[in-house]
């Protein structure tokens, strides 16, 4: 690796550790900051240090938000009768480019994983709870990842909240769009045979 | 194509970058080996179920002997664990089987025996009433498998139960095993010390044995 001057050797390091940026992108992006003007470079600083300072999660459902509601939460269009459940704020951007799901969205930020050591008391399923207790959802839609961990999530989530009185439901699981059944493997077929539709 | 293919069980992985990820698997003829799956978190990918912990898979992957990790090419699902989920009990058991697995196990040194033990539990698990013994005879075997066998006849404040049990499953394979209906209380003492065994034998505290002492809700 060729050497660099220090303050440059310093942001291609720190660039380095984002994620999809190997050696070179992180060079290319530390050079083109190096050439462009000192507002930009400002522009840049104080954007990564706001992300930082100024937004946190929201009140009710956790996504993250620059103030105490997100705005599904403050979206009075969107329908407080039903929930999906997420496990990270990421998740929500995937279902939000659908532009087919007008609910609002509870965000556990995480999934059940005795091998990394996150029970249920890691996870934000308290506030779901306490968000159920005040009458109004009458749907939870269980979006955990199509993975064992995912899945633990939503079996454990559907034991606690049916209870309460409200419909739980799991999104499908199966084959890709796009995809060749002759791929798929047996695991995938039969979720995608268990999800199912009449037409 | 692919260098090598092995039947392997997957034990954990890791997120690697944006979709990729870290697996840790052991193979029937080459141990535990450690490999970088490309993508494999996106939904069009040559993996499917078939990384999920313990799935029993035909591996194909490249070895460079100058590099730790492989690359894994694709797998093959032999059999999956993912119809274990809605059983709670036999999750935690999952998890506690590989995390052992991935403790106890150098890499890259076959151990044959360890990895029929490792199928022979898992076709106990199910159906899911018999978790306990599978995870009592498991952890036994384990330890006496990576070259430490536990003293029985030392092992302090065993109840006379839990000594007939652990000399039984030293000659019998699990599925043979006399007694058949467990509950978590059954040889809780014998899984408990076992669990110290390793503990201190890999020096370090397991994640997943004190979910085993959670009360049954
Ligand atoms: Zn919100």
């Amino acid at each position: 690796m060729p050497d660099f001057a220090e303050p440059l050797a310093r942001l291609i390091d720190a660039l380095k550790r984002l994620p999809g940026i190997g050696q070179k992108s992180a060079q290319r992006i530390a050079f083109h900051v190096l050439r462009a003007g000192r507002e930009d470079a400002e522009h840049l600083a104080q954007a990564l240090l706001d992300v930082k300072d100024k937004l946190g999660l929201c009140r009710l459902c956790n996504n993250i938000s620059d103030s105490d509601l997100c705005l599904y939460c403050r979206d009075s269009n969107r329908d407080p009768k039903v929930v999906c459940v997420v496990e990270e704020p990421t998740n929500i951007v995937g279902i939000e480019t659908t532009r087919q799901y007008e609910g609002r969205y509870h965000v556990l930020h995480g999934a059940l994983s005795p091998l990394r050591g996150i029970g249920p008391e890691s996870l934000k399923i308290k506030g779901l709870v306490e968000r159920i207790g005040q009458g109004e959802i009458q749907e939870v839609i269980v979006a955990t990842n199509p993975t064992v961990e995912g899945e633990a999530t939503a079996v454990y989530l559907a034991r606690l909240l049916k209870p309460l009185g409200v419909k739980v439901s799991r999104i499908g699981m199966g084959v890709p769009v796009g995809s060749d059944l002759e791929f798929a493997d047996e695991v995938t077929i039969s979720k995608a045979m268990e999800g199912r539709r009449e037409m | 194509m692919p260098a090598r293919v092995s039947e392997a069980l997957v034990l954990r992985t890791y997120p690697l970058k944006e979709a990729d990820l870290v697996v840790s698997f052991l193979t029937r003829d080459q141990g535990m080996l450690r490999g970088v799956a490309k993508r494999a978190r996106r939904p069009k990918n040559p993996f499917g179920a078939g990384l999920e912990r313990l799935s029993h898979v035909r591996m194909a992957y490249f070895q460079r002997e100058t590099r730790e990790l492989v690359n894994l090419d694709s797998c093959e699902l032999i059999r999956s664990q993912f119809g274990l989920v809605s059983d709670y009990w036999a999750g935690v058991a999952l998890d506690y089987f590989a995390e052992v697995s991935e403790q106890l196990l150098p890499a890259a040194e076959p151990n044959e025996r360890f990895f029929r033990l490792l199928l022979a539990v898992l076709d106990d698990l199910q159906p899911t009433s018999k978790v306990w013994r599978a995870v009592t005879y498991f952890s036994l075997w384990a330890l006496r498998l990576s070259g430490w066998m536990p003293e029985m006849g030392s092992a302090p404040k065993l109840s006379s139960e839990s000594r007939a049990i652990a000399l039984e499953m030293l000659r019998t394979p699990v599925a043979q095993l006399s007694k058949t209906d467990w509950d978590q209380g059954t040889a809780a003492d014998l899984r408990r010390y076992l669990v110290r065994q390793i503990e201190s034998h890999i020096e370090r505290r397991l994640v997943t044995a004190p979910l085993f002492e959670q009360v049954s809700s």
